[in-house]
């Protein structure tokens, strides 16, 4: 009988614990990684009000710990500088792969999941607190001219661009050049130049096989990755996506100077030049499966730390003759935003406006993660000159306009994976260059005429 | 008398009630975690939002899917890829369990069951980056492996053909062991009896697994042929790593689509009426498997 009675109470109580865990569980709160120590709990909204907060900062860079370091580390001189408002900066990193899904589920919620987060305006305005206006007028004046667009969506800025170089760039492979009888110092300056050399640069096996692929493509991977690499290919042929003034894409997705460009694209395959089975384009080279890749800036510092044997020089994309140079813009926009939903927002600003505020802080942030700094007077630095890509990203700088700060509407994840999709299925023959982007174009304008 | 019925009432009605409160935790969670979800999912993919409205659309977003060429290739894709994972997976599952099973070393069976059950304890991510390095074109040691014995270099996750059954490979590997666990229980549970009548018949031992083991073991089957078909129409970790979808959307499945839609393209209403799709379409497949393939058997 007493064995019985201690059976039921100790059922009862595993029953009474598993529903309390159920519901602490509902309730829980989020944590974030604080640098130095293990995690801990957010601040209470309710408690944010008072005293000094401990701004959170979400990034799907997880990758980049010297970068998120560095802003951690800003953050503390922040919070000794202004004792009475901020306690530091936790940096809360998710995974980029599948950093979507958490991004928008964590800020569609609307409760307190961050301060600060990394973001595209375009798709993440909606969660995203307009600018202090004298904050935005700062920004506008002091970032590298192309990259104003970066950080705005409708005309309202939401962010700081986070990052500069993010366009893309040609990368020789010396060596090859050189094994080949080119001259490394004098890089293709057209399309065409571009596959004739890439012809001479291919090495093949003896079943024919290529052995090393005279240009890398970018053939793998998802919709808006295959479109932004590729874009400006496209451009460079007088291509474009759409038109966001006219929310049309026919006439452009599909016009003759975009197929152009994607027909040269798939004639690299044809000719075999290159195929599909060598990786991904910056992978290949550091491998020195790929003699020549467009990339952007960011790939100067990944081959300097992954492949330092691969001797490298970096060349503006080269032009189609009768053709406007392609200026510098890529579609993934990052930039430094303010979650509209924080009860730290004027705290928030204040931080992201101390870290800007001193130029060394952009600098210092970007040789972490091996970027160009946003901000114009870190360009006469020794850090960007003495970079391999100095002389062309100034000379792509010079050059203006690109079409990529027009694509930055709510609907460009999707309307780029249909462009992006159209381009796969013309390089793994599944389709015509027109037919693909036809079709594509016909997808595009309904996307863009949807109310 | 009456007081015993009295007694036995109180002490039935005082049973029922201690039954609902232990069932009521996991019954509680079983309605926020799955029921209320599932409900919401339904009502979203009736309406569309826009700046933050919602408004009642009927079926718009039902046709705005069903239009929609990528929604469908996604459908063939994950068709492509059940019919292969599941099927192999049954069989394989059983030869596993019947080597289990007939094992004469509890050692030996014991090996068998754990290296059998060990991949179901790997997650899906990780085990997908390790095949997607094992099935790299070019540095895999798949295509060093059929170097060796003279096979030409396979294109594998690069394939527009071979990409399918790669995929399926992983979800096998992964899923085998499970199957297995639950068709050895049932092996174990069929009399031995049986056996050596079939054997006193003069049975040979195809024919007595044949006519004996697989009827009597046809519940488990079942049980494992819906849970394979479900698990393989749900693939998504495999190809989210691996391919991406690619080559061209060629591994692009229901899942993967539904993912896409929700959260690079913000059309959560179109995403839920794939989900809702996709659970219309196992529950049928599952009713019918249930009912045409089940059978009773007793000897």
């Amino acid at each position: 009988m007493q064995k019985k009675r201690v059976k039921r109470v100790i059922c009862l109580l595993a029953s009474v614990a598993m529903l309390m865990s159920l519901l602490t569980g509902c309730g829980e709160k989020e944590t974030a990684q604080t640098e130095g120590s293990g995690s801990e709990p957010v601040a209470e909204k309710e408690a944010a009000a008072e005293g000094p907060v401990r701004l959170v900062y979400m990034t799907s860079w997880e990758d980049k710990t010297e970068y998120n370091e560095y802003v951690a580390e800003v953050g503390k001189k922040f919070a000794e500088e202004n004792p009475d408002i901020c306690s530091g900066v936790d940096i809360l990193p998710v995974s980029y792969s599948g950093y979507e899904a958490k991004f928008q589920t964590a800020l569609a919620s609307g409760t307190y999941v961050c301060d600060i987060f990394q973001g595209q305006p375009q798709t993440y305005h909606a969660f995203a607190d307009p600018m202090p206006e004298e904050f935005a007028d700062w920004v506008d004046e002091n970032v590298v001219d192309y990259l104003k667009a970066i950080g705005t969506y409708d005309g309202v800025r939401y962010g700081i661009p986070q990052e500069a170089g993010n366009f893309q760039q040609l990368y020789i492979n010396v060596d090859m050049f050189e094994e080949a009888g080119l001259d490394p110092n004098v890089p293709p300056k057209t399309f065409a130049e571009l596959k004739e050399m890439a012809a001479k640069l291919t090495q093949y096996n003896d079943d024919g096989s290529i052995k090393v692929a005279g240009f890398g493509i970018r053939y793998s991977g998802e919709g808006q990755g295959i479109a932004d690499k590729n874009l400006s290919t496209i451009h460079s042929f007088g291509g474009k996506m759409f038109d966001p003034e006219t929310d049309t894409a026919s006439g452009l997705a599909n016009s003759p100077e975009t197929i152009e460009g994607v027909k040269w694209i798939k004639s690299l395959l044809d000719d075999n030049i290159t195929n599909t089975e060598i990786g991904v384009p910056e992978t290949a080279f550091g491998q020195g499966t790929a003699a020549m890749i467009l990339r952007e800036s960011w790939v100067v510092g990944y081959l300097e730390n992954n492949a330092p044997e691969i001797n490298f020089k970096v060349y503006p994309i080269p032009v189609v003759e009768g053709q406007e140079a392609v200026g510098a813009g890529n579609l993934f926009p990052w930039a430094h935003m303010v979650y509209k939903d924080s009860p730290n927002k004027e705290v928030a600003w204040k931080f992201l406006e101390y870290l800007y505020a001193d130029a060394e802080n952009d600098l210092n942030m970007n040789i972490a993660a091996g970027y160009l700094p946003v901000l114009k007077e870190n360009y006469d630095t020794e850090y960007v000159k003495s970079r391999k890509d100095y002389d062309s990203v100034m000379a792509v700088l010079d050059r203006g306009y690109t079409p990529c700060s027009d694509y930055y509407v709510e609907e460009m994840s999707e309307l780029s994976a249909i462009f992006g999709n159209a381009i796969l299925e013309v390089l793994y023959d599944e389709s015509t260059p027109e037919d693909a982007m036809n079709y594509a174009a016909e997808q595009m304008d309904i996307v863009l005429q949807e109310e | 008398m009456r007081q015993k019925k009295e007694a036995y009432r109180k002490y039935s009605r005082h049973k029922a009630k201690a039954g609902f409160l232990f069932v009521l935790p996991a019954v509680l969670y079983f309605l926020i975690v799955y029921t209320y979800p599932f409900l919401e999912t339904i009502k979203m993919s009736f309406f569309k939002t826009k700046d933050g409205v919602s408004s009642f659309v009927g079926l718009k977003n039902y046709t705005s899917v069903f239009a929609d060429r990528l929604f469908w290739q996604s459908g063939i894709q994950t068709l492509k890829m059940t019919a292969i994972a599941a099927p192999i997976t049954v069989i394989l599952a059983i030869l596993v369990a019947v080597l289990m099973d007939r094992l004469p070393s509890r050692k030996m069976r014991s090996v068998l069951q754990v290296s059998s059950l060990l991949p179901m304890t790997v997650s899906l991510i990780a085990a997908s980056l390790i095949f997607s390095w094992i099935f790299d074109p070019s540095y895999g040691i798949a295509n060093r492996a059929f170097g060796a014995i003279g096979i030409a270099k396979q294109g594998f996750l690069t394939s527009k053909i071979q990409v399918i059954p790669t995929l399926s490979v992983i979800t096998i590997w992964i899923r085998v062991g499970f199957g297995a666990t639950i068709l050895l229980a049932g092996l174990q549970s069929i009399p031995s009896t049986y056996y050596e009548a079939a054997k006193i018949d003069g049975a040979t031992p195809a024919k007595a697994f044949f006519k004996i083991t697989l009827p009597l073991l046809n519940s488990q089957i079942v049980l494992v042929t819906i849970t394979e078909i479900i698990f393989s129409t749900k693939t998504f970790e495999q190809v989210y790593i691996t391919t991406s979808g690619g080559p061209v959307n060629c591994s692009r499945t229901l899942l993967i689509h539904l993912y896409e839609t929700a959260f690079k393209f913000n059309k959560y209403e179109e995403a839920s009426v794939i989900a809702v799709f996709l659970f219309v379409i196992l529950l049928v497949v599952s009713a019918v498997q249930w009912v045409v393939l089940r059978n009773k058997v007793e000897y």
